[in-house]
């Protein structure tokens, strides 16, 4: 444990650590509560894993919800959350994002320039009792980049959001496959998505007085009597000693691009992650030195990841979301058997957890690797990753005149391959799935062909050659294990009691909703209600000194 | 189409200028992004890029075709994207300063004597020893300029995604063509300093 330096070189009342979701909804709410406020972040850019992000937030219950016809309850959502939760979560944590999650809402539109828009996208489970067919996630509304001045600069962008769009521009009809809108919007200074979240919370941060520090990496939690009093951050080739009178947050992101970390903690096989590549469990590295008690270590907000060859993002192979890539028809997922193992159009948190299954005669993971393999008819209606239909192949798209050489190019095999495509056009032409019920949920239609109707929306066989084979990766958005908390967001001893001043939120923290994912945004919801419990709660706490 | 054009002064002549430039090798390192490149003729080559467009970095091939090659002045090129839907086209001129131009008289400097150009070179060599470069920390010549090259850039995104990639792309084009221009203009200079040319 590090000394307390005879000396702070900045005494605020709450030092926040990161500069995401969670971390600027705990800094605006501290501010905004009469606090002293420092916020830190250890790269160039705000923002962390949500502004890389499509920045939904799903809130259950949420003040906008009546917008698009859909109604909720405490008891609804408490009803989902626990059917999702698998005895692995804590109720009195449900409890509390259920019944903060609403005011937080409220609380972050008032005092930033942060709107939500209400979507007509299902929960991810939404024929489970509780479930809702839209109108819980949120995505944020297009924000005027001006608003910001210099600071908008410092806004992380987003490699996986080239602009300014959002899922809301979807719901409204307007053609995202229209570039001249997007080129309007990019001249016009707009940001939606993650960038538009982050960024009004970053003008609300800015408003209220909170100093904001970037290349400033947090590296130690100075303790006294028992308390967090303060942290190391190093900015500037030397230690910078922050005192905080009231308390740390830590929102730092998870441990996604911490390999001996992920290979100790995580359930199974993480080849590729999704998220900025600073997230090196720092904050967890700090709460496990002041003792704190861990929760959810095995557990990843899950995402099947492709990549194009070359793509780099903070100087690392990007790996790229997969969505509708999985969901339209004409494609499937298979192992290097040629087996499918999973509902492919089924939400990625869930389908990333398949990949994980392990076969203990053989013992290895037989879903590790896997590929998306669809036909040339796929590839001539739907765009693919960055690629349009009518754009040429690219040479790192594997392609072949047949199933059978396709496998044999990839390493699957390709009798296995023949006879899952054989299966799967069977179905298709029935309209179902069999095997792993494809099209029968309500949330599998959402990303499908809106021409189609019902399940084949994503069903639809594969017929027309050449065929492709895309290497999905099993990969992540970002981990969900850390310090465990109490509802008010305080960090938990390894003895049970309260770490004083010292709050977790976001990914860093242990994730209240153990396994699952709600729906989209079932990060960010969670991330900015628990950020606000926190930095409330943290402003009001005991001046320590 | 984003098109930028960059000026950079250079304290040694066109000719040391010409004989940098014309073997390719010397300048295509310089380029920001610069991978690699491969010469297929005298007059086509295919060059690999990385680029950052919005925090993400992409590899970019190009086949370079030599348009116009006009030495010691002038030597033009189109893009052609390979495996981005992408076309483009530059320009390097080379001139002699705009300084060393009395009023609208081309003016060079008589020849100076063995000697002259041999003391010239020492000042220069020494000058690099000291300060590492033969230009002030501001980026101004700390001796006279006598050439200038003016490098343009002109470059198109096609494609469905072009007209977002164009917006996207515009305001990185300047500080390339700033970046490369000097450096070729340093890189002339140091050679010239050591006697290289």
């Amino acid at each position: 444990m590090q000394e307390i330096p005879s000396q702070w070189d900045l005494v605020v009342d709450v030092a926040v650590v990161g500069s995401g979701a969670a971390a600027l909804a705990a800094a605006v709410s501290a501010a905004v509560a009469g606090a002293k406020v420092v916020l830190v972040e250890r790269s160039d850019k705000f923002g962390g894993t949500t502004a890389v992000s499509g920045g939904v937030a799903w809130v259950p219950n949420n003040p906008h919800m009546a917008d698009v016809g859909a109604t909720d309850s405490r008891e609804d959502a408490l009803t989902y959350l626990r059917r999702l939760s698998l005895d692995r979560t804590e109720d009195r944590l449900l409890e509390a994002f259920v019944d903060h999650g609403p005011e937080a809402v409220r609380f972050l539109e008032a005092q930033t320039p942060l709107r939500f828009v209400a979507l007509r996208y299902p929960d991810y489970h939404p024929e489970f009792p509780g479930g809702k067919r839209g109108g819980r996630s949120l995505d944020p509304a297009l924000l005027d980049s001006h608003q910001l001045g210099s600071l908008a600069q410092a806004v992380r962008p987003s490699p996986h959001v080239p602009g300014p769009i959002s899922i809301a521009d979807t719901e409204a009809g307007i053609d995202l496959l229209d570039f001249t809108v997007i080129a309007e919007r990019l001249k016009q200074g707009l940001l939606a998505g993650g960038n538009a979240l982050v960024a009004a919370l970053l003008k609300g941060c800015a408003d209220h007085g909170v100093e904001l520090r970037r290349e400033a990496r947090a590296r130690q939690l100075h303790v006294q009597r028992g308390a967090v009093v303060g942290l190391a951050v190093e900015q500037g080739g030397r230690l910078v000693q922050i005192g905080a009178r009231r308390g740390v947050v830590l929102a730092s992101g998870g441990f996604e691009w911490n390999a001996g970390l992920c290979r100790e903690f995580l359930r199974g096989p993480l080849e590729a992650a999704a998220s900025p590549p600073f997230n090196e469990g720092d904050g967890l590295t700090m709460a496990m030195e002041v003792g704190a008690a861990l929760g959810n270590m095995s557990e990843a907000w899950w995402m099947p990841l492709c990549r194009i060859p070359g793509e780099e993002y903070g100087g690392r192979d990007m790996y790229r979301i997969t969505l509708k890539e999985r969901t339209l028809p004409g494609s499937l997922i298979v192992n290097r058997a040629g087996q499918r193992f999973v509902n492919e159009a089924h939400n990625y948190n869930d389908i990333g957890r398949a990949f994980h299954s392990f076969d203990p005669v053989a013992f290895d993971f037989p879903n590790v690797p896997a590929w998306l393999v669809f036909d040339h008819g796929y590839k001539s209606r739907y765009p693919l990753i960055t690629m349009f239909p009518e754009d040429p192949i690219p040479p790192w798209l594997p392609q072949a005149p047949s199933l059978r050489a396709l496998a044999e190019s990839q390493g699957i095999d390709p009798d296995g391959l023949e006879a899952a495509v054989r299966r799967f056009n069977d179905g298709a032409a029935r309209g179902e799935d069999p095997d792993f019920h494809r099209g029968r949920s309500v949330y599998d239609h959402y990303n499908g062909d809106s021409s189609r109707d019902g399940a084949l929306r994503t069903l639809g066989a594969l017929t027309t050659p050449p065929f492709y084979a895309l290497r999905m990766y099993a990969g992540t958005l970002g981990t969900k294990g850390g310090p465990r908390t109490n509802e008010r967001a305080q960090v938990l001893h390894v003895r049970g009691e309260v770490i004083p001043g010292l709050y977790a939120a976001g990914n860093v923290m242990a994730g209240i909703t153990g396994l699952a994912y709600g729906g989209a945004g079932g990060t960010i919801g969670p991330a900015l209600t628990f950020g606000y419990i926190a930095g409330s709660t943290a402003a009001r706490d005991a001046s320590r000194f | 189409m984003p098109e930028v054009e960059h000026t950079a002064l250079v304290a040694a002549p066109i000719a040391a200028v010409w004989d940098f430039c014309q073997d390719m090798a010397n300048w295509a390192p310089l380029l920001t992004g610069y991978q690699a490149h491969e010469v297929v003729s005298d007059r086509e080559s295919l060059w690999t890029l990385k680029g950052e467009v919005g925090g993400l970095t992409r590899t970019v091939q190009f086949r370079v075709e030599i348009t116009e090659w006009k030495g010691p002045e002038r030597v033009s090129f189109t893009l052609t994207g390979l495996n981005e839907p992408m076309t483009g086209s530059g320009t390097f001129h080379a001139a002699v300063a705009a300084a060393n131009l009395p009023g609208d008289v081309v003016a060079r400097p008589p020849a100076p004597s063995w000697w002259a150009r041999w003391r010239e070179r020492v000042v220069r060599w020494l000058f690099m020893r000291m300060f590492g470069r033969g230009v002030t920390e501001a980026g101004a010549l700390s001796v006279p300029p006598q050439s200038q090259i003016t490098f343009r850039l002109a470059v198109h995104a096609g494609g469905r995604a072009g007209p977002m990639i164009n917006v996207l792309v515009a305001p990185m084009l300047q500080p390339v063509a700033e970046d490369f221009a000097t450096r070729i203009a340093r890189q002339v200079e140091e050679r010239y300093a050591a006697g290289r040319v």
